[in-house]
């Protein structure tokens, strides 16, 4: 009998497929389980396939583990597209009728499990879209969760639409009783009860929301474009409640520019964007570094270039965030592994932007962005805001002049005044310029603003953490990995410990500035380095060898749109061994 | 009380002799301080070009942008703190060719900014291309064998994009000008002033002769500046004869107006302590 599993529904957009994943997932969590959510959808609203992945597990799971336990096929193409992923004791449940399936394509340990989904729907005159629901019923009588859940989960997905849950309800339970019915023999895969602590089910981009909330957040310009655009949804929706003004502006380029207007004249504002739409701010992330004004932009990979694969994944902008824009300045290139880090790690950007005035760029990429995984409750308990120097009407009635960029200061950073303040009257200049702000293009001059700009990096370097080795301390593998790769690599060492095999991981968040003497001495002291990154040509590992002169003893590269699986980087580790 | 000079840096103009911009920027300072308005109350945004080069000359808190975006970066300081009075400024490449979306979109809104467009007919920083609006057949170094495009026409636009106050002025009349930034700046909502400009180096087409014979005052037609279609048939006259004046100007609601979020006070002064998101939380569960 086993308590941890893997269940995958799949079905043309359009099927409902994402909402009873996610009405899926939530029945776990009440039942104390650990889940992480995987939605594999293309670029339509209606048409194509869609599927949709929940890890069930009785322990904290860090991303979608293969093989499938139980796969639900609404259509034709939820066979032949993920039969290759079912286990060797899975399951699969298909619409009989419509999905023929051929027995001798499957193992024979394979349980096969035809439910006549639109016949039932037909009986119980429900509408069409209905089959997830029945689907929902069919797959918790097999995996043995009670079926007051199924009906708890289905009155609060629908709340007081009371025939709404009155018709569903009615659906789902046909589909719990066929099974019961029809197939006797207990599923190889059990529901585990646990308590719940109040643990919670969100994405990456949900977590950047209320980390920026948290943080201060007033206000927030964007152009929508996946998968960025639920940060957009979900501020829009608590734009009253919290008092932050959220304008969906023409296009990426007047966003980053309202956002850098709106945090010039003193408030936390922030933009995002996939790499597209981060193309079109580049020229504005330069100017705000000039000009040194705080800012925080989320960019959320996928993969290209130009349109590429919207609604997949990939890593291929990282040297893009690092270089984006004409010249060099100093800019911060953060990148969150999981939901609680770009929750915290965004509340982090804002203080840096504004101690700094410089861009924050927070890297994540669709596999964090929009997979949804449960994590304990958040550190909501109030933290002290770094605003960053700003002088006062008062401080600056006891200057001779106020210089906006003053170079006489060791940490790089000027004080500014915020507009609107007596006697702080300045010009902020995208011309190269002197103290005072005015346009200035003598070699001295130039050569004393660099310097002060890039004073900054080095402040830096003091300031934030280095990354830190998690893991066994004696490994024979040292995994070296950005952003949402910690997931997989985090499960794969799970699955390494158990076949002996010691290995530890150093995830670099802060990618610029970069932590090279960490990471250095790191790879001086690994038996092995094997850097983890989904592109093609190994960005991170490149950079590392930029900073330290290191080398990985392997990469293990992914480019194909998809995440890393666990047993990818286990099966790889083997043959390397 | 600030007056026009207060305004002015120790920083020394970098126009042309004879350049439009010396009679725009008196007329933007006189119409400050005769609205008795102090230099930290105002932000000015500035784009790329001439006339941009002047975001050094103003004391005030300036901000000197890139090509095209002022407006945007104007929206988001007046949306950030609406107590500052905020002006873009910017040339006819700045806001009719690079950032042409954005004039377009800005109109619509309606966010209770003033926008001086220093229109000179061509691009003069870069020595003399056509611009948005030079005029068809036009010969500039860009399009030595005459211009092919039609011009663009900024009062049409703006009218019929919503803009809720729509002026044209003359670089070359600076009473008139001051008069009508004043009333831009007095305007609440969006507001948009043409600024037909001189520029004695490059544009020998249209000098101040070429416009002194086009010129007329909507003042002296008893335009009805409350009323659209007027505004736009003022706004696409084909006698050839240049209006001057306020085309069009409306009451409607701002785009602050309409946000509660601005209710009770300007973002800048809102509280960031001790935000609690703990409840919002629960639907996670």
């Amino acid at each position: 009998m086993k308590h941890n599993f893997n269940w995958k529904i799949g079905g043309p957009a359009g099927y409902g497929i994402k909402s009873v994943g996610a009405m899926f997932s939530r029945v776990m969590l009440r039942h104390g389980l650990f889940v992480f959510n995987y939605d594999e959808y293309p670029s339509l609203i209606r048409g194509g396939h869609n599927a949709f992945d929940v890890t069930v597990s009785t322990e904290p799971v860090y991303t979608t583990r293969r093989p499938v336990s139980l796969l639900v096929a609404l259509d034709q193409e939820s066979i032949s597209e993920h039969q290759h992923e079912l286990a060797d004791d899975g399951g699969v449940i298909f619409n009989d009728g419509p999905v023929k399936v051929d027995k001798n394509l499957f193992p024979e340990s394979v349980k096969l499990y035809p439910v006549p989904f639109d016949k039932i729907v037909e009986e119980h005159k429900g509408e069409k879209v209905m089959r997830n629901v029945v689907s929902l019923g069919a797959s918790f009588a097999l995996l043995g969760v009670p079926f007051e859940s199924v009906q708890a989960i289905i009155e609060y997905k629908f709340k007081k639409k009371e025939k709404v849950v009155a018709s569903n309800v009615t659906l789902a339970k046909a589909g719990y009783d066929f099974i019961k019915e029809n197939f006797k023999e207990e599923f190889g895969y059990q529901l585990k009860k646990l308590d719940n602590p109040g643990r919670m089910i969100l994405s990456g981009n949900e977590g950047i929301v209320w980390g920026a909330i948290k943080a201060g957040l007033k206000f927030y310009s964007a152009y929508p474009m996946t998968p960025s655009t639920s940060i957009l949804h979900n501020l829009a929706l608590q734009a009253h409640k919290y008092n932050i003004v959220v304008k969906h502006t023409e296009d990426e380029i007047s966003a980053i520019n309202t956002a850098v207007g709106a945090g010039y004249a003193g408030v936390r504002a922030m933009t995002a964007s996939a790499g597209g739409g981060f193309a079109l701010m580049a020229e504005t992330l330069g100017m705000a570094a000039i000009m040194e004004m705080p800012l925080v932009i989320a960019e959320l990979t996928r993969p290209g270039p130009s349109t590429g694969m919207p609604t997949w994944t990939g890593q291929g902008d990282l040297r893009f965030v690092l270089h984006a824009s004409q010249d060099e300045f100093p800019r911060f290139v953060i990148a969150p592994g999981d939901v609680e880090q770009c929750f915290e790690l965004t509340q982090t950007a804002f203080d840096i932007a504004e101690k700094y005035q410089t861009p924050v760029i927070i890297l994540s990429d669709k596999q964090l962005a929009e997979s949804y995984q449960t994590i304990e409750k958040f550190d909501t308990r109030p933290r002290k805001l770094q605003r960053g120097k700003v002088l006062t009407e008062e401080e600056l009635s006891k200057i001779d002049e106020y210089k906006r960029y003053n170079t006489d200061v060791s940490d790089g950073v000027s004080p500014r005044v915020l507009p609107g303040t007596k006697k702080g009257e300045h010009l902020v200049n995208s011309d190269e310029h002197n103290e005072l702000g005015f346009s200035e293009e003598r070699s001295d001059e130039r050569v004393r603003m660099m310097d002060k700009r890039f004073r900054k990096v080095a402040t830096a370097l003091e300031e934030i953490p280095d990354p830190e080795l998690e893991g066994d301390k004696k490994a024979d593998i040292t995994f070296v990995s950005f952003g949402s790769t910690r997931g997989a690599i985090l499960e794969a060492m799970k699955d390494l410990k158990q076949d002996g095999i010691k290995s530890n991981f150093l995830q670099i968040i802060y990618l610029s500035p970069f932590p090279d003497k960490k990471v250095g001495e790191v790879f001086k002291k690994a038996k092995k380095v094997v850097v983890v990154e989904c592109n093609k040509t190994g960005q991170l590992a490149g950079l590392i060898r930029e900073h330290t002169g290191q080398v990985p003893d392997y990469k293990i590269l992914k480019y194909d749109g998809r995440p890393f699986f666990p047993d990818e980087i286990v099966d790889t580790i083997k043959d390397i061994l | 009380m600030a007056e026009q000079k207060d305004f002015t840096t120790s920083y020394k103009p970098t126009w042309c002799p004879g350049c439009g911009n010396f009679g725009i920027m008196p007329a933007t300072k006189k119409a400050y301080a005769e609205l008795g308005l102090e230099p930290h109350q105002i932000a000015m945004v500035f784009g790329i070009g001439c006339s941009s080069n002047g975001s050094n000359f103003y004391n005030l808190y300036a901000f000197h942008g890139i090509h095209g975006r002022p407006l945007p970066v104007a929206a988001g300081i007046k949306l950030a703190n609406h107590e500052l009075t905020v002006i873009a400024d910017s040339g006819d490449g700045d806001a009719y060719g690079e950032g042409v979306s954005h004039f377009v979109h800005t109109t619509r809104t309606n966010v209770d900014i003033t926008y001086l467009v220093h229109d000179n007919n061509l691009y003069s920083l870069t020595t003399g291309q056509t611009s948005p609006t030079s005029s068809t057949g036009m010969k500039t170094k860009s399009a030595p064998f005459g211009n092919l495009d039609m011009p663009f026409n900024p009062i049409a636009a703006a009218i019929l994009n919503g803009a809720t106050f729509v002026a044209q002025g003359f670089s070359s009349d600076i009473p008139h000008l001051t008069e009508l930034i004043k009333k831009a700046i007095k305007h609440r909502g969006f507001s948009f002033i043409n600024i037909l400009q001189l520029c004695p180096t490059f544009n020998k087409l249209n000098e101040f002769p070429w416009y002194k014979e086009r010129v007329i005052k909507l003042d002296d037609e008893a335009h009805d500046d409350s009323d659209f279609h007027k505004a736009i048939s003022q706004a696409t006259r084909t006698d050839g004869k240049i209006p001057l004046g306020v085309f069009y100007q409306i009451d409607k609601p701002t785009y602050g107006d309409r946000l509660e979020q601005l209710k009770d006070k300007p973002l800048v002064k809102q509280s960031l302590d001790n935000i609690d998101i703990s409840k919002s939380l629960d639907v996670y569960k």
